[in-house]
This record gives C-alpha cells, sequence and structure tokens, in this order.
C-alpha cells in the first residue's frame, strides 16, 4: 500500500473510532440545557446555592421525570412551558433564535471571502506595479540606446 | 473632611473644562502658552482626584459611617484589607477610581510628549479631558462617593461575602489599568485624525500604552477567572456572564489591533483598519462598564448595577458618531499603496488572525445582547448562557490557536515554498507524531484532541524558531547555548518576547481545553464513609463549627489519598457572614492542584450536628495550565515592553524626516 493511502485509512480509521456511543439521559445531562432561576445566571448543574429555592426543586423535579422514563426533550419542554424560553441555558435553534447561532460563522465565512478577494486584487495590483516598474526600466534603456545613436549620427553628420 | 473630597471633585470639573477650552484655543490661535497651560490644568485635575481617592480612603480606614458610600460597603468587623478594597467594591469608588488612573495616565503622556508629538498634543489633552470630564460629571453631580447620610448609623452594612477574596482587591484595579489605558491610543488615534498626521507615529507613540493595557485587561480577566474559580464555588473559572464577557471584547479587539499595526508599521498598510480597531476597542471598554452599571443583561455581577446605563450610552453613541465622522473625513488621507507580494505572506496570513479575533469578539457582542435584541423583535426573553459561547467560539478558538503557530513564521512579502517547509515541516510532523499518540492514549474526544495537537503544534514552532536563533548566534559568537539563548531575547525583544507571550496563551488554552475531562460527583456522606472519584480516595472525617470577628465558619474535613497513599487533608466550609443574616453565605472550596490536575471540593449542606454532610466532589484536569499561562504572558509582555536601543535607533533613522516634520510645524 503507498505511504498515501496508509496515511487515508489511518485517517479514517480515527475518524470512525471517536467514541459514539448511546448514554442513558442523567441529571447532569438535562440540568445543562436549564438555567437556574434564582437569579445567579448559572447553568442548573453549576448553582450551589445551598438553599437555593429554584435549583433543588428543579433538579428533583428532573429525577423523577427521569426515573419514570421521559426523554430530556421531553424534561426540557416542560420546564419550558413552567418558566418560558428563558430557563433554557441557550436559544433553541430554530426561528429568529437562529440569527445568533448562524450570523458569527456567516460572517467569518463572508468576511474571509471578502479578505481574499482583497489580497488577490492587491497581488494583482503589485504584479501591475512590478510590470510597469519593468517596462519602464526597458523603456529608459531602449531610450538610452537610440540617444546614443542618435548622438553618434549627429557627430557623424556634423 | 469629606467635604474636602466633595469640592475637590467639583474643582476638577471646572479645572477640566478650562483644560480642555484652553487646549483648543491655544491650537486654534496658535499659542503654547495657552497649550502649556491645558497642560497643567490636567495636572491640577490629577492632584483633586487625588485629594478626592486619599478621602474616600481616610473615610473607609475611620469607619466614617456618615458617608452613604462607605456605610454600603463596609463594617466595623471588616478586615483591614477588604476595607481598603472596598473603596473600588461599588460604583462610586469604582468610578472615582476608574477617573484618578485616567488622570494618573493623563500626567504621564503629557511628561513624555513635552518634547515630541506637539502637533498632535493639544488634540490628545481635549480627548482626554473630556473623557475625564464625563467621569467627573457623574462623580460631582450624579453618583458622588462623598454623599451624606442625615444620621450616623452604629454600623456600616458590611462588604458582600463574594468580594472578601484576595483575587477581588487586585481584580477590579488591574481590570481598570487596562480599560483605562486603551483610551491613550484611542486619543491619539483621535488627535491624528485631527491633525491628519496619519503616519504610524502615533502608533509607534503608544505602542507601550496598548501593550501595558492589553497585558493588564489579560490579566485582571485571568485574576476574575481565578477568583470565580474559588470563591463562587460551582466548580468552573468562566461561565459567559455578561460582564466577563464586556472584559474579554475590549481584549480581542486589543490583540487584533496589536497584530494589525505591525503591518501598518511595516507595509504602511491597514491605516484605516487600525483607527477602526481602537476606536472599537475603547467603545468597548467604556460598554463593559455600561453592562456591569446598567443591569440591563443579568448578571453575575449584579451588585454592581445602577441607573447609570443611559448616561454610559449617550457617551459610548457620542464617540463613535464623532470618531467614525472624522474618520469619514479623513479616509482620503488614509489610503495607502495596499499592495502584497504574495497571497501566502506574513501579512495575509495576520489579516486572517484579525478576521478572527473580530469574529470571536462579534460572536461574543451577539450573544451578550441577543436577549436584549430578541425581547425587542419577539417579546420573548430568553439566555444565552456558556453552551451557546462554547458551542460557537470553540471551533473559531482553534482556528485562532492553528493561527497563533501559523502566522508568525510566514515570511514577510512572499513565503516561498521552501519557507513554509523549513518552518513548518517539522512542527507538522511533530504535532500529527504528538496527536496520533494521544489519540492511542485513549483521548477521542474530537475539539480537545484537535486542541492538544494544535498545542503541540504551536509550541513546536516556537522551540523551533527559538532553536535556530540560538544556532545562528552560536555560529556568529560563539557563545554558549544559554548566554546565546538570553541575548537572542534580549536583542529582539519584540520579537521573541512576543513568542514567549505566545506560549503563554498556548498554555492558557491547554488548560481550557482540559475541561472536556471534567469529571463530577454529588455525594451525602456519613461521617468516616469514603468515595471513590478516579484516582481518589476521599473519606469524610469530621464537621466543626467556629466564628471569627466577621463570620461563623462551618468546616468539614475530608482525608484524600490516591492509591493507598496518603495525600493530606481538605477542608471546605460554608462561611455565614455576620450582620447578613443567615441566608449571605459563602462557600469556600477546597483544592489540591496539581499540574496534572485539580481536586475541587465543594460542601453543599450539612446536618447541624456532623453526622452527614453534602459534597461535590469535582476533578479539573490542568487547571493549574492556566495561571502558569498568565505568569508567562505576564513574562512575555514584560520582555517585549523593555525599552529597545536598537529598535529606537532605526526609528530614528526611519522616521527622522516625520519627526522633523513634526518640529517644524511645532
Amino acid at each position: 500500500m503507498k505511504f498515501k493511502n496508509k496515511v487515508s485509512v489511518i485517517i479514517i480509521l480515527m475518524i470512525f473510532s471517536f467514541n459514539i456511543s448511546v448514554f442513558a439521559t442523567t441529571l447532569e445531562e438535562v440540568s445543562n440545557e436549564l438555567v437556574c432561576q434564582c437569579g445567579c445566571t448559572l447553568i442548573l448543574t453549576n448553582c450551589n446555592h445551598s438553599s437555593c429555592g429554584f435549583a433543588i426543586p428543579m433538579r428533583k423535579i428532573i429525577t423523577e421525570k427521569l426515573s419514570k422514563g421521559e426523554t430530556k426533550k421531553q424534561i426540557v419542554e416542560y420546564f419550558v412551558s413552567q418558566y418560558g424560553e428563558a430557563v433554557l441555558a441557550s436559544p433553541a435553534k430554530k426561528g429568529f433564535n437562529l440569527t445568533v447561532w448562524i450570523l458569527p460563522f456567516v460572517s467569518i465565512i463572508v468576511g474571509g471571502c471578502i479578505i481574499t478577494l482583497i489580497i488577490f486584487i492587491w497581488v494583482k495590483r503589485r504584479r501591475q506595479t512590478l510590470v510597469y516598474e519593468g517596462a519602464n526600466e526597458i523603456q529608459t534603456k531602449i531610450d538610452d540606446k537610440y540617444e546614443k545613436i542618435f548622438d553618434r549620427e549627429i557627430k557623424d553628420f556634423e | 473632611m469629606v467635604d474636602l473630597g466633595y469640592f475637590s471633585m467639583l474643582i476638577a470639573v471646572v479645572i477640566s473644562v478650562y483644560g480642555i477650552v484652553a487646549a483648543a484655543m491655544g491650537k486654534r490661535f496658535n499659542r503654547a502658552e495657552l497649550i502649556r497651560s491645558a497642560e497643567n490644568s490636567a495636572f491640577a485635575v490629577a492632584g483633586l482626584l487625588t485629594i478626592g481617592l486619599a478621602v474616600l480612603f481616610y473615610s473607609f480606614l475611620t469607619h466614617n459611617y456618615r458617608v452613604a458610600y462607605v456605610a454600603s460597603y463596609s463594617s466595623n468587623n471588616l478586615p483591614l484589607v477588604y476595607t481598603i478594597s472596598a473603596v473600588w467594591a461599588g460604583q462610586e469608588g469604582s468610578l472615582l477610581l476608574w477617573g484618578w488612573l485616567l488622570t494618573v495616565f493623563t500626567v504621564i503622556v503629557i511628561l513624555q510628549n513635552r518634547r515630541q508629538n506637539r502637533a498632535l498634543m493639544p488634540y490628545v489633552v481635549i480627548v482626554l479631558m473630556i473623557i475625564i470630564l464625563f467621569f467627573l460629571i457623574l462623580l460631582t453631580f450624579i453618583t458622588s462617593p462623598f454623599k451624606k447620610l442625615d444620621f450616623l448609623p452604629a454600623d456600616g452594612q458590611g462588604l458582600n461575602p463574594l468580594l472578601q477574596n484576595p483575587g477581588m482587591i487586585f481584580h477590579p484595579p488591574l481590570l481598570f489599568l487596562g480599560y483605562v489605558g486603551f483610551s491613550i491610543p484611542f486619543a491619539f488615534a483621535i488627535a491624528a485624525l485631527i491633525t491628519g498626521q496619519l503616519g504610524d507615529m502615533w502608533i509607534r507613540s503608544t505602542r507601550r500604552w496598548t501593550i501595558f493595557s492589553w497585558f493588564f485587561l489579560g490579566i485582571g480577566i485571568l485574576l476574575g477567572a481565578k477568583w470565580a474559580y474559588v470563591e463562587l464555588g460551582w466548580g468552573g473559572y468562566w461561565a459567559w456572564d455578561p460582564v466577563e464577557n464586556a472584559s474579554l471584547m475590549p481584549w480581542l479587539t486589543g490583540t487584533a489591533y496589536l497584530h494589525s499595526v505591525m503591518i501598518q508599521e511595516k507595509k504602511n498598510m491597514l491605516k484605516v483598519w487600525n483607527v477602526i480597531l481602537i476606536i472599537l476597542t475603547f467603545v468597548l471598554s467604556i460598554f463593559g462598564t455600561f453592562i456591569t452599571r446598567s443591569g440591563i443583561i443579568s448578571s453575575v455581577h449584579s451588585f454592581g448595577q445602577s441607573a447609570l446605563g443611559p448616561f454610559f450610552l449617550i457617551f459610548i453613541g457620542i464617540t463613535l458618531v464623532a470618531a467614525f465622522s472624522l474618520l469619514l473625513h479623513r479616509i482620503p488621507l488614509l489610503k495607502s499603496t495596499n499592495e502584497l507580494d504574495s497571497i501566502v505572506s506574513r501579512e495575509s496570513s495576520f489579516l486572517f488572525n484579525n478576521l478572527i479575533l473580530i469574529g470571536v469578539a462579534f460572536s461574543i457582542f451577539l450573544g451578550t445582547v441577543f436577549p436584549i435584541i430578541s425581547e425587542a423583535v419577539r417579546g420573548v426573553k430568553i439566555t444565552v448562557g456558556a453552551p451557546f459561547f462554547n458551542q460557537v467560539n470553540v471551533p473559531i478558538g482553534l482556528v485562532l490557536l492553528f493561527l497563533t503557530g501559523l502566522c508568525p513564521l510566514i515570511a514577510w512579502g512572499k513565503a516561498s515554498v521552501r519557507n513554509l517547509r523549513i518552518n513548518f515541516l517539522i512542527p507538522f510532523i511533530i504535532a500529527l507524531a504528538g496527536g496520533t499518540g494521544l489519540f492511542v492514549a485513549g483521548i477521542r474526544q474530537g475539539y480537545p484532541l484537535i486542541a492538544f495537537t494544535l498545542c503541540i503544534f504551536v509550541l513546536s514552532t516556537i522551540v523551533l524558531e527559538y532553536f535556530r536563533g540560538v544556532k545562528a548566534r552560536r555560529k556568529m559568537t560563539s557563545e554558549n547555548y544559554l548566554t546565546a539563548f538570553i541575548r537572542l531575547i534580549w536583542r529582539n525583544k519584540r520579537r521573541y518576547g512576543g513568542y514567549i507571550v505566545h506560549v503563554g496563551m498556548v498554555l492558557i488554552f491547554l488548560g481550557i481545553a482540559g475541561s472536556a475531562f471534567n469529571t463530577e460527583k454529588e455525594i451525602n456522606m456519613s461521617r468516616g464513609e469514603s468515595v471513590q472519584l478516579r484516582d481518589y480516595k476521599i473519606t469524610y472525617e469530621k464537621l466543626v463549627s467556629y466564628p471569627t470577628k466577621s463570620k461563623n465558619v462551618v468546616s468539614a474535613t475530608l482525608s484524600i489519598s490516591r492509591d493507598g497513599r496518603s495525600l493530606g487533608f481538605l477542608s471546605p466550609s460554608i462561611e455565614i457572614y455576620k450582620g447578613y443574616g443567615e441566608a449571605q453565605t459563602a462557600t469556600e472550596v477546597a483544592i489540591r492542584s496539581s499540574l496534572k490536575e485539580d481536586l475541587y471540593i465543594i460542601l453543599a449542606g450539612y446536618k447541624a450536628d456532623g453526622v452527614s454532610a453534602s459534597f461535590k466532589i469535582i476533578i479539573n484536569p490542568l487547571v493549574a495550565w492556566i495561571w502558569i499561562g498568565g505568569f508567562v504572558l505576564a513574562l512575555g509582555t514584560i520582555v517585549v515592553m523593555l525599552p529597545d536601543r536598537r529598535e529606537k535607533r532605526r526609528l530614528l533613522v526611519k522616521y527622522s524626516r516625520e519627526v522633523f516634520s513634526n518640529e517644524i510645524q511645532k
């Protein structure tokens, strides 16, 4: 097998051997999707107020719902129905909220295209300058040559 | 005494107005004595603000609760060190500290430029005095730190327990040094726009100020992260809180500026872009205060909220309109030759580095303000929290890390295939081998594996660059390796100091990437019970409770062992502050830190008799490298900022014409 092929096989094997496993939903996974409503602005997993009036009951509800076999999506939807979208740790990837998810990447890609275009223009401009300077140099040499011939002929004529 | 503070502010307002008018008139009518008088007025304002700040310190130290601000942020039982740091614990004191720092910086700038940049200086003084005046107006008429109560309380309300941490003594002042420092390059940029002197003299004159501000802002951010890590007790150091984001944005645009000015210095290009970057950096510095003070977005820094938001918003609006109008007016003078020899060059790689830095800043800005946009557009309140920022910024951050290795080693002008091969083949092979080794060792998560591989790549490029430099010196001078290494840095401080800064950033990235391998467990343990978490065996030994001058402390003792070997004891605690009621508690986490990982234990709850207690136990891999990275970054910045006689000489020759023309104008 050629070296390139070997490298390709290794890379493909590496890609496919990344852990792609299915686990049962845990309290932490659900808590990571939600924000504590006590005002601490931390995600539910991280709120550590010893007597938090929100985090403790919310975790209890999640544990109960998990034991009943509810999915992460169902539990999260339950909390959204109770507290509104503000309970989600990050905006749902739909509707107007897509703006915030997509815009950073779109702006970088568009910016990248503009920069690439600008660089191409600048490189082209530099090449033109070089050609122009080169042509001037040649012209100067030609002018010098004909000037010398002209001088000689004038001299001969005289 | 308190009145002295108030009147010093009031007189400072008047003198600031005089300074602005005198500088403008002096320039308009070409009267040197008026310009000198305006500069002297800045000294007077600095003196008055020093008096004001000294009065406030004195009021805190003497527990003068007649002063409302002192009564709100201190108490009789507050330790001395926090009584001092309480000066900047609230809005009024923070603004006074900000204003005072700005006056001190203004004085230094004036002294530095007694004999140079004379054409720019009147406008620099005007811009700085306008910013000072804005803060003075707030401090005198809107939110005075010297406001007196009608009665004399027996004791103050005390300092928020969260702010009673060593990190809080240094974190705000260092951040302020950064925020305030960016006013100087901004003032010079505006002065350059007004005068039309748009060469790179203004950039070179403020280079050290920019690096100084960038450095202190960065260290302030890191100290804030350290404070969050040890004080907030949720197990992490960065929560993507709006106020944290607000400090990161000017640091990112400032980083972009520091890189792009190199192109202007070298190639006389990107003049407009550099002015835009410094305007944005300054405005984002003010925006940070707006976010903290307005309370417009809910934040963990909510202790800083007030009604000052509109004032800052108006100031930001006026600054943006004025600065960009000036920029548009001067566009014809800012046109540069804008030519590049090759698509693959240092210049083009720096453009992409700028794109990514601004891209990250933009994504953070958008995420931070999106709750307001959503409420305005849809009428729905939403939260944009850590999961959003991590998902968006991690891939962009990895590209930035890659460029950190790539940019400095691509040749200026045109990178040949040979140049690319010499500089990158060995680091690429080392990184590939390292990445494969990590994969074989069991690291299979995509982002962390890429991050570690890129860290290896960037470090390899830097080590190789040092190795080549040392080798070249040894060939020329026959010095030993150590001498050659030290002299290499000493004689090229800017270049090799910059590499040290990059090493610091790589270490910070390494520490951040380690967070992907956190392990945590919440458990309720009876006395004598043990729990196993990875290699650690943690046993709950006892619970003790004792009062101190300002609080009651409940402390649990846990014995820690690994592979049967005792590692000692950890004592996480809960502190209940007196004067705040039982609800005002703070967690004091216990951390056993090593280069490999931190064992981080939080006392989450307890039974009064200590029979059982609840703990949150977290293993945070590689966190120590973030703080080590901070030290390396500091070291690199010091090297970059050291005076460089050789560079000074080079510049003197290169810019003699510009200096000469300035002298003529003077």
